[in-house]
């Protein structure tokens, strides 16, 4: 079973893609969108496999709504733009249906989504959009389970540099990042997270206690996890407690 | 751009011949009148300067022969070279010159003998390879900058003629605008608003769509594979088709490693257009519509054949229709190539052109 949401400002829109779906018996309808605030609330709700995305649509674009999802699932944009608009946002990659389309071009776009060598393509245009938010995103994009999901800065309570990615710790799971641990110290809010060590960042709302010994600090965090502070961060700390 | 090649001949008109020839025969006189000047004609009694025998011998005979040896040299850089770089033709004149000057000489002083005419001898006749020599880069030199010019001219003509038609489809597109996501979101609210069933009236709107969409890309792009040109094409004949149902029969050929060659766009399409409007549609029982592209010579070849109503007078072809002119400039422009026209047998029209 494939959960499916349809988001499209125009009914007739809608309409024909319903129609179309319903030649797949393994593709369930669990919610219908006309509008981009409307299409978060339901996928962060269903956590749909697979969405059908018009790109423009009033409040909050289809690129726009990416950066706001806990869960990316499968996108098939549906979209009156042509290929040259399209290129623009570098979806070329992805699957895309230009309006109107045929049965036969619908079925094709479903087609490749099923096939085995099928990966998420949208991956590196939603690690963009999320990256490219002018403040702190909110969110922050990760593998877990071969899916793409995205975790709250809120939630993090330390990050720890693993090679050329990170890992991010929550009360409750460690997941891994594709960035690097100073292009996520640049991303997050440094309000509340401070970089503590080469391969460490903070976040001063999970910190237990701050163990102070001649010439160097030791941080435990409420996960118990214990995060040395090196001395060329020791400003960035000290600046804070004192 | 109208047929002009009926009263040229390889490309030269009467009018250049004749002033060609003058030139020959001015220079001719021109250098007798010198030479007796030289030999104090204008005082010596038994010297006239109307005097055939003299003329031949002082001037005659000498720019005869080098008229005679002056077309091949001409033939040569100006009609069986003339696509090769001029910096090239002139090292090509390098190795003639003192071809054409030897060969001059030598019929120059045979044919002087054998009419027991004077000639310079010994060390003098230096000057009999001097002249010609200097003569020869003169001729040339006049010759290359009046191809040039006429080069020149010419391309002003179609850039002119290019751009007027620009400005004709950019006008007529910009009266015709409509934002094309609106035509777009109209074509699928127009698709989802028929009963499933019909799909085969779904699949017409996205043809139609699709060629919308082709037309754009094609004002804003210079080249597009063949295989888009060709598509585009299939697609529009296919609308006709559906309105002509039986009447129109289509058969598109196309050798399949051309498919990725780039063409300029919206080249072919017009063409086929112009066979559908002008052939095919007069007739009640129609007709058909065949379209060839091969590889020729190196070249891409393209054929559109119809089996229409022909058309008699091919000289107003090109200058009507916004459509064949349009392909006919930019063929022109792009690759100095011609629409030819033929009838089709028997009855209709066939267009061919190459590009390469």
């Amino acid at each position: 079973m494939i959960k499916v949401i349809v988001i499209d400002d125009e009914a007739p829109g809608r309409k024909l893609i319903i129609e179309y779906m319903s030649f797949y018996p393994e593709l369930v309808l669990v919610g219908e969108a006309n509008n981009g605030v409307d299409a978060v609330r339901l996928i962060n709700e269903y956590k749909p496999d697979l969405i059908f995305l018009d790109v423009q649509m009033p409040g909050m674009n289809g690129f726009e709504i990416l950066p706001h999802l806990e869960e990316i699932p499968r996108i098939i944009f549906s979209t009156a733009y042509d290929q040259f608009a399209l290129k623009a946002f570098e979806v070329h990659a992805l699957d895309y249906l230009l309006k109107p389309y045929t049965q036969s071009r619908f079925r094709q776009a479903v087609d490749r989504l099923s096939g085995s060598a099928a990966v998420n393509k949208i991956q590196p245009l939603a690690e963009k959009l999320i990256m490219e938010q002018v403040q702190y995103p909110e969110r922050i994009l990760v593998h877990a389970n071969k899916k793409l999901i995205t975790v709250s800065t809120a939630d993090i309570v330390w990050v720890e540099a693993y090679g050329d990615y990170s890992k991010l710790y929550t009360l409750n799971h460690i997941y891994i990042s594709n960035f690097g641990i100073s292009a996520l110290e640049e991303k997050l809010n440094p309000a509340i997270f401070i970089r503590v060590h080469r391969s460490s960042i903070i976040n001063l709302n999970f910190i237990k206690e701050v163990n102070r010994y001649p010439g160097s600090y030791d941080i435990l965090m409420q996960t118990d996890a214990k995060v040395t502070v090196s001395r060329s961060y020791m400003d960035n700390l000290r600046k804070l407690i004192f | 751009m109208k047929g002009t090649s009926k009263d040229k001949f390889i490309g030269v008109s009467t009018w250049e011949i004749v002033f060609y020839i003058s030139f020959f025969v001015f220079s001719a006189s021109f250098y007798y009148t010198a030479l007796w000047l030289n030999h104090g004609g204008l005082h010596l009694k038994n010297d006239p300067f109307f005097n055939f025998r003299g003329f031949l011998n002082w001037g005659g005979i000498d720019y005869f022969l080098k008229l005679l040896l002056s077309i091949p040299v001409w033939w040569l850089i100006f009609v069986k070279l003339r696509r090769v770089t001029l910096y090239k033709r002139l090292l090509i004149h390098l190795v003639i010159l003192p071809l054409f000057v030897i060969a001059w000489i030598k019929l120059y002083y045979l044919l002087l003998d054998a009419l027991k005419m004077i000639h310079l001898r010994d060390w003098g006749s230096i000057w009999d390879l001097y002249l010609p020599a200097l003569f020869y880069i003169m001729q040339f030199g006049i010759i290359h900058a009046y191809v040039y010019f006429k080069q020149n001219q010419e391309n002003q003509k179609i850039e002119s003629a290019l751009r007027e038609a620009a400005l004709k489809s950019e006008l007529s597109s910009l009266k015709a605008q409509l934002n094309p996501h609106f035509l777009y979101n109209v074509f699928n609210t127009i698709s989802a608003s028929i009963p499933s069933e019909l799909e085969n009236t779904r699949q017409m709107i996205a043809e139609l769509a699709d060629l919308f969409r082709y037309q754009l890309q094609a004002s804003r792009s210079e080249l597009v594979p063949l295989r888009d040109e060709i598509d585009f094409t299939q697609k529009y004949l296919d609308l006709e088709k559906a309105r002509f149902q039986e009447r129109l029969q289509i058969s598109i050929a196309v050798e399949e490693e051309l498919m990725d060659e780039l063409i300029p766009p919206m080249i072919l399409q017009p063409l086929a257009e112009n066979a559908v409007k002008h052939g095919i549609s007069p007739l009640i029982n129609g007709g058909k519509i065949a379209i060839q592209v091969k590889r020729k010579e190196g070249e891409i070849e393209f054929l559109i054949a119809d089996t229409g109503v022909g058309v008699k007078d091919k000289s107003q072809l090109i200058g009507g229709g916004v459509g064949l002119t349009n392909t006919a400039l930019r063929l022109e422009k792009m690759y100095g190539a011609k629409l030819s026209f033929t009838d089709t047998v028997p009855s209709g029209l066939t267009i061919k052109f190459k590009i390469g």
